[in-house]
């Protein structure tokens, strides 16, 4: 029981990490367009946009900020690996387990600090200083919800190296979990 | 808290949590948070808003995803083949010409991916496998795959470049200019090894004649193969020289370049609508894990500026009482021991903030301080026995290939590389005179 609720709960935090992760990526193009747009515009067009600045750095923001936890998810951030790949599993377990943590305390605290800065920026109307100014708010929603998504994926990770510790075999199968290491 | 005693906490948590392979990104961030909270309180998370804003609306680290972007869809875009053909169409029947080709158009391919592991892998997935068949000498194969991949952190438009730019406020264009005239000597230098190389040991690369399997060339087939090379020319030159001219800034040169390389591979016949997709992916990712390091070390770096530490180095600096250049000597070393754990960025954002502003007060130029940290990188990353790079060139080498062989395999390669070095310490002026010239 108690296991096949973990599992559901890993299942779960993988759909939506990789869901998001995907959907960052779609704007990616979207991005390297609009940056081509401007310049188009301005030497073309010779009528330079007011929107193209801040949307192309919002949505730098989203697509690097919410593809954190996908990134994680296929142990793509880079770690110093010359001890970690030295030492036997159980012993990278209780690696991932500080490093993990120390990685959701800072996680925490920016989903702490982002949410007074939304209830800031609803409540004086913040916007970017530019001649369009839009809204900063979403910006504010969008860190917390990419650093809960980060933090529900360490937080799985964790339990997984805590169930392997425990029981001595892995909580997921190989080819559903990821892997440790690159 | 002194600071002295911080700083040594600070390079301790540091040390252990690199060990434990944690995300690089986020233990900076976290271990600048959880020491800053335990001395200073819960005032110091106000640094996360401020940095938070500062690493993703600026408008330079948004060149980042648009050249890697760009690279991705030009390393699929066929271009790396493209060029490759044509050059050995040119230099062919000189001696160790495949090993130049890879010099040349590794570094241009490096150039465009700008980072060092992304280069060496690409260089390698295009270049080592047609060294190996033709009976090329291994470890002259793998020597200069490292090289020209290497090159593509010194050769604009590159990602650490941009990163110092950015990290001390310093012109992206004047540091790609700075850059410029280092790279091609340093290409010349390592064109001019492997020629005296293979003309005294000529077993090292045998000539393509002496192979059956080069099919001869209707003049048809010559002309698309050089128009090919040049087109992936033309563009390399478009988005430097847009930049250089000043018509778009680097970032937006960065987006001519994508258009560019979808232009190109729709003249390649390479194009798929799919290509945009999969290159949007690697994208997003490597950009993902490029800025939450940026961040996390920002992060680190504006906690451990806000406690002093630049007044710690700077009286450091002063009470050591040595002459100028025996400081900048210290960074240097410090930087090369540095890079034999640690990776280019993580280099890039920790010591360009810190030392760059000590440089400029001993009276020299930040670019040329820039260029040199980015040759000193350069170097650090492939020096073993931990050089980061190095690991990367034992993914794509032969599975026999051992730890050994890639040693030997890269030093030749890297004395070339400390040269350079140390020929840019000495005359500024190999780095500062295109960037006067061409900006005044």
């Amino acid at each position: 029981m108690f296991h096949t609720l973990l599992r559901g709960l890993c299942h779960g935090v993988d759909f939506i990490v990789t869901l998001t992760g995907k959907a960052a990526a779609y704007l990616m193009p979207v991005l390297a367009g609009i940056v081509a747009y401007e310049v188009f515009a301005r030497y073309v067009l010779d009528s330079p946009t007011i929107w193209a600045y801040d949307t192309s750095l919002f949505l730098f923001g989203y697509i690097t900020a919410l593809g954190g936890a996908y990134a994680q998810q296929k142990r793509a951030h880079i770690n110093v690996d010359i001890l970690y790949l030295k030492v036997p599993a159980k012993a990278k377990s209780v690696f991932n387990l500080l490093g993990f943590a120390i990685g959701i305390f800072f996680l925490i605290i920016i989903v702490k600090i982002s949410t007074g800065k939304l209830f800031e920026a609803l409540e004086y109307d913040y916007r970017r200083q530019s001649e369009w100014a839009p809204p900063m708010y979403h910006f504010w929603v969008m860190m917390i919800i990419a650093c809960s998504l980060f933090i529900a994926q360490l937080v799985r990770d964790t339990l997984n190296d805590i169930y392997y510790l425990a029981t001595g075999s892995p909580l997921l199968k190989q080819k559903e979990g990821t892997h440790h290491g690159h | 808290m002194g600071i002295e005693l911080l700083t040594g906490v600070l390079l301790l948590c540091i040390l252990i949590f690199f060990a434990l392979g944690a995300p690089v990104g986020l233990a900076l961030g976290g271990i600048a948070m959880a020491i800053g909270y335990m001395t200073w309180g819960e005032g110091i998370f106000n640094v996360i808003p401020t940095t938070l804003e500062e690493t993703f609306f600026s408008f330079i680290l948004l060149a980042i995803p648009l050249y890697i972007y760009m690279g991705q869809m030009l390393t699929k875009s066929g271009i790396g083949d493209a060029m490759f053909n044509a050059s050995q169409l040119i230099i062919g029947r000189v001696r160790g010409s495949l090993a130049i080709s890879v010099i040349g158009v590794c570094s241009m391919i490096g150039a465009m991916v700008g980072i060092i592991g992304a280069g060496i892998m690409t260089s390698g997935s295009i270049a080592l496998r047609p060294m190996l068949d033709r009976g090329y000498n291994r470890r002259l194969a793998l020597g200069v795959i490292m090289a020209g991949g290497g090159l593509g952190i010194l050769i604009p438009p590159s990602i650490p470049m941009i990163m110092f730019a950015a990290a001390t406020q310093n012109s992206v264009g004047r540091m790609f200019l700075g850059a410029m005239v280092p790279a091609l000597l340093t290409i010349v230098l390592l064109i001019t090894y492997v020629v005296i190389s293979c003309q005294l040991n000529p077993d090292r690369a045998p000539l393509d004649k002496d192979n059956t399997d080069v099919e001869p060339r209707t003049p048809k087939q010559k002309f698309v193969i050089l128009r090919d090379g040049l087109s992936a020319l033309l563009l390399i030159f478009v988005v430097l020289g847009s930049i250089i001219s000043g018509i778009a800034t680097p970032t937006e040169s960065g987006a001519i370049g994508v258009v560019g390389a979808i232009l190109l591979a729709i003249m390649f016949k390479r194009f798929r609508p799919a290509m945009f997709q999969s290159a949007g992916f690697q994208t997003a990712t490597l950009v993902s894990v490029a800025m939450w390091i940026i961040f996390g070390a920002s992060v680190f770096s504006n906690f451990h500026l806000l406690m002093g530490v630049q007044s710690m180095v700077a009286d450091i600096t002063t009470g050591l009482n040595l002459p100028p250049i025996m400081i900048i000597i210290i960074f240097q070393l410090i930087m090369l021991l540095l890079g034999f754990i640690i990776d280019e960025f993580i280099i890039v954002l920790m010591c360009a903030p810190l030392f760059t502003p000590i440089a400029v007060s001993l009276g020299y130029d930040p670019i040329w301080f820039g260029v040199l940290m980015i040759l000193n990188i350069l170097i650090a990353v492939q020096t073993p026995p931990y050089g980061f790079a190095l690991f990367y060139l034992k993914g794509i080498a032969p599975p026999d290939v051992g730890m050994g062989e890639i040693y030997r395999s890269v030093t030749p390669f890297i004395t070339l590389n400390l040269v350079v070095l140390i020929l840019c310490m000495v005359f500024p002026e190999i780095v500062l005179w295109l960037p006067n010239k061409v900006m005044g």
